[in-house]
């Protein structure tokens, strides 16, 4: 392998110019949607006026792509990087020159992704999160594969380290790699079949709530008769049957939603384990790799239903700082057993957490907090339909009261946690069965709150927070919070163990 | 489980619940009392305003309903603000700042100083005038940071040193 260094000032790839050009016109096409949907439908009604004014479009849309690929190429000429003194500098900007500086340390984890463009081009896209705020990620578009390897082991190599040649450590992560999971495509289709239907059914009915006006508009304007009548007859006709009709159509959009989803973000999906991170790779149109690092890890998640645990799968999802949003997506790891839970629990804890959980449950009155939410969310609803003034939709109520019902009930039954000397465990979820588990250090703060109805009663509500997500334990005894939160705070001030190393 | 602590008596353990907590400064409640009036005068100058420049609404209902409402709403705010002030309470360890205030829901922060990440003064325009300061500590993430409202400039300068202090000297 060639050696890389960068420590003078490089640019990307020459095929780089390529991607920015076709990003600027992804961007800009999404931008002008809109009037390129009035544009096609005038030229449907109105031809021969487009064809008077051809040759001025034609001329206009070469000038606007003359001038992308020109910045294109600017962009690409500015766009400059290296590694000085362990931190990553970045110059960027054709105007506006811009110059980032990220010190290694506060790198949080470096991807490597390739979407079709880039596939056909034989170019990889680095990104680096670091630890700053959102939207802090530095996207490198155009690298050859090596050469983001290269980049990638640079940044992440610790500072003892950075003296010595760099040829030598770069073989090292590849060969020492240890194959944790991977996926076959029939996994992946098991995978989909079990994912939380109802959620997606959700998706689909706001969507076809929301862009119902829009489709009968493109549909009208295409000549096309849509009539509103037959809906409402169906429903007239047999109130029940129509609506299992929607809802099997409903849950059967959502299915294949999951199943397609699930098989295209995923597509060969494992997971590897290198010295002290954790290389995922995943996909099929856009291909990832990402890099976690096990000591940046604040917290994880394991989501599991019915379904899946019937056939004894989990989702995990590794929580890294600040950036959490933005990774939360990207770090979902599917298909584990629970073998690989444990490997994984082993990895990132160095020892099993959940071996010892004695479940504790909130008091009832948390249970009471849900019922209440629910007849308030069951009063708008039925001020809603009342407002909107159709009869039928009241029977919408023999369909929410249960549903309602059994979400509060699984809200219940699912909530617990547990807190030892080094641990703090949280189950939650309805459909889903969350399970979620810190390091005692790499908690930040600690927060409880009670409401005048709490007080009464001597409960509060006990809030944990770590650098990426906030835990709330609901509704516990007050004499008991004081001594957890008295202990968490012992914990944390009376150890040096770094939270972030 | 390859490692146990030694059993850690956990009613010997220092508590939260022996803070010594001090009140803010007094000044705050008038710098509360002119952005609420602020406020209140804005809303209220507004639903007056709003028929003149709406002429479809008719008067009689808006009186009857909307000015009675919205006068009752600030009076309980008002109210929830007042009872709140005496809430707001705050108290400082060796190791760690603590900040309650609430009084329908009262919350109660405790932020170790080997967590923090910065700390922050800033100052309105009428906190400026009655030389009063709120102290912003930072965690990582999207957490609870403790903001206390309403320290004497002075106060909240001498908070910050020590706490900047405590960070530099843990880091070393």
């Amino acid at each position: 392998m060639q050696a890389y260094n960068f420590s003078t000032p490089t640019r990307q790839s020459a095929k780089g110019i390529f991607v920015v050009v076709f990003v600027n016109l992804a961007a800009q096409l999404k931008r002008s949607i809109p009037i390129l949907v009035v544009f096609v439908l005038q030229w449907f009604r109105r031809p021969e006026k487009i064809q008077q004014f051809a040759w001025h479009i034609g001329f206009a849309l070469g000038l606007l792509l003359l001038f992308l690929v020109i910045r294109s190429f600017l962009t690409y000429k500015n766009f400059l990087f290296y590694i000085e003194e362990d931190q990553f500098f970045l110059r960027q900007g054709i105007l506006k020159k811009s110059k980032i500086v990220i010190p290694k340390a506060n790198i949080q984890n470096i991807h490597i992704s390739q979407n079709l463009l880039q596939q056909v081009l034989n170019v990889v896209q680095l990104n680096i999160d670091s630890a700053g705020d959102e939207g802090s990620e530095i996207q490198i578009k155009a690298l050859t594969r090596e050469q983001a390897q290269a980049l990638r082991s640079q940044l992440l190599q610790s500072r003892v380290t950075e003296n010595e040649p760099i040829a030598v450590l770069q073989d090292e992560p590849e060969e020492q790699s240890q194959l944790i999971l991977a996926l076959n495509p029939l996994d992946l289709l098991l995978i989909g079949f079990s994912q939380n239907h109802l959620r997606n059914l959700m998706l689909v009915v706001v969507a076809m709530i929301g862009f119902y006006q829009d489709i009968e508009e493109v549909l009208i304007s295409f000549g096309a008769e849509v009539d509103d009548e037959a809906l409402a007859d169906l429903f007239n006709a047999n109130v029940i049957l129509a609506s299992l009709i929607l809802l099997f159509m409903g849950l059967l959009v959502g299915f294949l939603y999951s199943v397609f989803s699930v098989f295209i973000v995923n597509f060969s999906f494992s997971i590897k384990k290198t010295r002290e991170a954790l290389v995922i790779q995943k996909g099929l149109l856009n291909k990832n790799q990402f890099t976690v690092q096990l000591g940046k890890i604040q917290s994880v998640e394991y989501i599991t239903n019915f379904l899946k645990g019937l056939f004894g799968l989990h989702t995990l999802k590794l929580y890294q700082t600040a950036t959490a949003k933005k990774t939360e997506k990207k770090n979902a790891l599917v298909g584990l057993r629970k073998s690989h839970l444990r490997q994984m629990e082993d990895l990132i804890f160095g020892s099993n957490p959940l071996n010892a959980v004695v479940k504790q449950k909130p008091h009832r009155y948390f249970l009471f907090r849900l019922i209440i939410g629910g007849l308030i969310v069951l009063g708008i609803a039925n001020l809603y339909m009342l407002i909107i003034g159709s009869g039928v939709l009241f029977y919408a109520n023999f369909l929410l009261v249960p549903t309602l019902g059994i979400l509060i009930y699984l809200r219940w039954k699912k909530r617990y946690y547990y807190i030892d000397e080094s641990y703090l465990v949280i189950g939650s979820g309805g459909i889903d069965t969350v399970t979620s588990i810190a390091n005692l250090h790499n908690i930040q703060s600690v927060k409880f709150t009670e409401t005048l109805f709490q007080k009464r009663r001597n409960l509060v509500d006990l809030h944990i927070n770590t650098a990426s997500n906030k835990f709330t334990i609901p509704c516990i005894d007050r004499e008991e919070t004081i001594l957890i939160y008295d202990f968490i705070l012992f914990k944390i001030e009376s150890s040096f163990v770094n939270w972030n190393n | 489980m390859t490692f146990r602590n030694n059993q850690i008596d956990l009613a010997a353990l220092p508590t939260i619940e022996d803070i010594q907590m001090d009140p803010i400064d007094k000044r705050y409640y008038k710098v509360l009392l002119l952005n609420h009036g602020i406020l209140y005068i804005a809303l209220i100058a507004l639903a007056i305003g709003l028929p003149y420049m709406v002429t479809k609404l008719s008067w009689m209902p808006y009186i009857v309903l909307v000015l009675p409402m919205l006068c009752f709403g600030i009076l309980l705010h008002a109210f929830v603000v007042r009872k709140g002030f005496s809430q707001r309470k705050y108290g400082l360890r060796e190791h760690d700042i603590s900040y309650a205030h609430g009084w329908v829901t009262a919350k109660h922060y405790t932020l170790p100083f080997v967590r923090t990440q910065h700390v922050e003064i800033n100052q309105g325009l009428f906190s400026k005038y009655y030389k009063v300061a709120n102290l912003k500590v930072y965690t990582a993430g999207d957490g609870d940071d403790v903001h206390i409202k309403g320290l004497s400039a002075q106060r909240a300068e001498e908070l910050r040193t020590f706490i900047i202090s405590k960070i530099n000297n843990a880091s070393v």
